[in-house]
């Protein structure tokens, strides 16, 4: 579905030129779901940026493909790349109110997604547009329509993004840590609801995330990064049981598990023998 | 002996003629030595919690006592002695330190408003001392905090913290914005220092995997309320509450395959602008009954120290045979 090779990008600063991220290679075979993990800096997201297009404009990719339905990504105009993100990969980011335009109806941007890809009528795209946000289990997608992304919570408000992000049916879904900024019982919720949809379509999914456990729980392959390089790569069951690198190691041992899986969890020895 | 004590704290903001309520009726005791973790989303209140404990807000009514003395009822200026005894780290190590002053002046602040009579030779001794007490080196004092990473910042938040030597520190998120790798060295750096100085912690977290490893005993709260408390193993490897059920399931294992049954919650967590007259879950919980709705919200006891907020709990302890359906 995806084949990145030697992608390479370059940071123009202050201090000279910075390799953000260097000959990372991976695959996303179709039908399944990819995370790449890696802790602050370690350029996961740039990676993706760098395969949408979507770095800064003192950013550059220097070597490398990206190789998607038979194009390279990296090679391609603005206008061809502009015609396939939102058409045949759908993007879903961090910040569902980064994403949704403040000042338009919820409509207004449905109607802008659907038309910068296809004709479609008003009364048929409202349709559609209640169809996909009940399928995302948006409550009363019609007020939800006329209303505007600040009258949303944050978990409604990236459903409403994750609804877009499918408007078009694209075969490659790419989130970047789609909920790292929503509270703990509402990232599971989001969560299951990409991965039922992009079950469902028969899609292939890019999860960038810092969350080991998301990785564990709901991808079939890891690309761990560090320092802009990709350290190990496999299959889950694989990496995660039986890490070959020192560094997927210690990423692993430093979470804590999982609460309900914690044998004797509390300090009381310590607390007690310090008084 | 408790070093602090929160008796039926109530607080309400003021905002624009609205009304939040952040934190209702409660009541919490930290022990000397000894860590209590507030645990909650965002918007839960334990965050105000926080700063009622350390005095800088003053409750709308309840009583706060540290070490036998009602904050509540000191002006600004008799808290400022008590100051030194009480301490707090934020969340955001960069966000907290001044950006101007080099790190050695950071942490030496605190001893020229406490230690006035020390000199500056002895300042710097001590400086230094904590320093490398908190892992890093004498070099360090010399350097901006933007020129070090978060871990070696919260690090120097934590020294500034405890160079008073207090006895109480309240530790708001110190881990949340941290690499995994680097949450866990500064965890067992505060686990040391409580161990060495017999500092007591509130430990206010979102993270109930991290709460496990650092606490002895936890108090969720939801909405401004505490929903369940108890001695920390006895919580997580229990839970009655349906929302401690929710959190604990909403964190995914990194073990392949270990999945925990999804307690789902319905919809997110509702504007706090009134106050609760009924469950504070009612409306999302997954074993709401009727009568919920007009159930007024008080802690039972489930089991030894354990206290649980649900109406189905209380029922189901009473007639432990004839409901069930709760856990």
């Amino acid at each position: 579905m995806l084949r990145v090779q030697g992608l390479t990008s370059q940071f123009r600063g202050r201090a000279g030129v910075v390799r953000a991220i260097d000959d990372v290679s991976f695959e996303v075979p179709a039908g399944e779901a990819v995370g790449i993990v890696g802790e602050t800096g370690s350029g996961k997201s740039v990676t993706i940026r760098s395969i949408l297009g979507l770095l800064p404009s003192y950013g550059r990719v220097v070597a490398g493909s990206a190789e998607f339905e038979g194009e390279d990504l990296i090679k391609l105009s603005r206008t061809r790349l502009r015609e396939i993100r939102g058409a045949r990969i759908g993007f879903v980011a961090q910040n569902p109110f980064g994403a949704l335009n403040p000042v338009l109806s919820i409509e207004k941007q449905f109607r802008n997604v659907m038309r910068a890809h296809r004709r479609m009528s008003r009364a048929e795209l409202h349709d559609l547009a209640i169809e996909r946000l009940a399928a995302v289990q948006v409550r009363g997608p019609e007020r939800v329509l006329r209303g505007y992304a600040h009258e949303l919570s944050g978990g409604m408000a990236q459903r409403v993004v994750i609804a877009l992000a499918m408007l078009h049916d694209p075969p490659l879904v790419i989130a970047d840590e789609p909920t790292t900024a929503l509270d703990v019982t509402v990232q599971r919720q989001i969560l299951d609801l990409i991965d039922s949809q992009v079950k469902q379509g028969g899609r292939s999914l890019l999860l960038v995330t810092h969350d080991l456990g998301v990785v564990a729980q709901y991808c079939h392959r890891v690309v761990v990064m560090k320092s802009g390089r990709v350290v190990e790569t496999g299959l889950v069951a694989d990496v995660f049981t039986n890490p070959t690198h020192e560094y997927t190691k210690q990423l692993l041992d430093a979470v804590p598990p999982a609460p309900w899986a914690q044998e004797a969890p509390g300090l009381t020895e310590q607390a007690v023998t310090s008084r | 002996m408790s070093i602090m004590e929160l008796r039926d704290v109530n607080h309400v903001f003021r905002r624009g003629g609205k009304e939040v309520h952040a934190v209702n009726g409660v009541s919490l005791s930290v022990a000397k030595g000894e860590t209590v973790a507030v645990i909650g989303e965002s918007g839960s209140g334990k965050s105000t919690l926080g700063r009622i404990a350390l005095g800088l807000i003053t409750p709308t009514s309840g009583s706060v006592v540290f070490d036998g003395i009602e904050l509540t009822a000191l002006s600004r200026k008799q808290m400022r002695p008590l100051r030194s005894r009480l301490q707090v780290v934020f969340q955001e190590p960069y966000e907290s330190l001044n950006p101007r002053l080099k790190v050695g002046d950071i942490i030496a602040e605190p001893l020229i408003i406490h230690r006035p009579e020390l000199s500056r030779a002895e300042r710097r001794e001590k400086v230094v001392a904590m320093l490398e007490r908190v892992g890093l080196t004498a070099e360090h004092a010399d350097r901006l905090p933007r020129n070090l990473s978060g871990g070696q910042q919260q690090r120097i938040g934590i020294a500034r913290a405890i160079i008073t030597e207090p006895e109480l520190v309240i530790l708001d998120e110190p881990t949340s914005s941290l690499d995994v790798s680097v949450r866990a060295r500064v965890l067992d750096l505060l686990r040391d220092l409580q161990r060495e100085r017999g500092i007591s912690y509130v430990f206010i977290s979102h993270d109930l995997a991290t709460v496990g490893l650092i606490s002895d005993r936890v108090a969720v709260m939801y909405l401004g309320t505490v929903v369940e408390q108890g001695p920390t193993q006895e919580v997580l490897t229990n839970p009655r509450h349906p929302y401690t059920q929710a959190l604990m399931s909403a964190t995914l294992s990194t073990v392949v395959g270990q999945k925990r049954e999804h307690v789902p919650l319905r919809g997110e967590i509702p504007n706090p602008s009134k106050k609760p007259t009924k469950c504070v879950l009612s409306g999302r919980c997954p074993i709401e009954v009727d009568a919920c709705s007009s159930w007024q919200v008080r802690l039972a006891q489930v089991a030894d120290r354990h206290e649980v907020a649900c109406m189905r709990v209380e029922q189901e302890q009473k007639q432990p045979v004839e409901l069930g359906g709760g856990r």
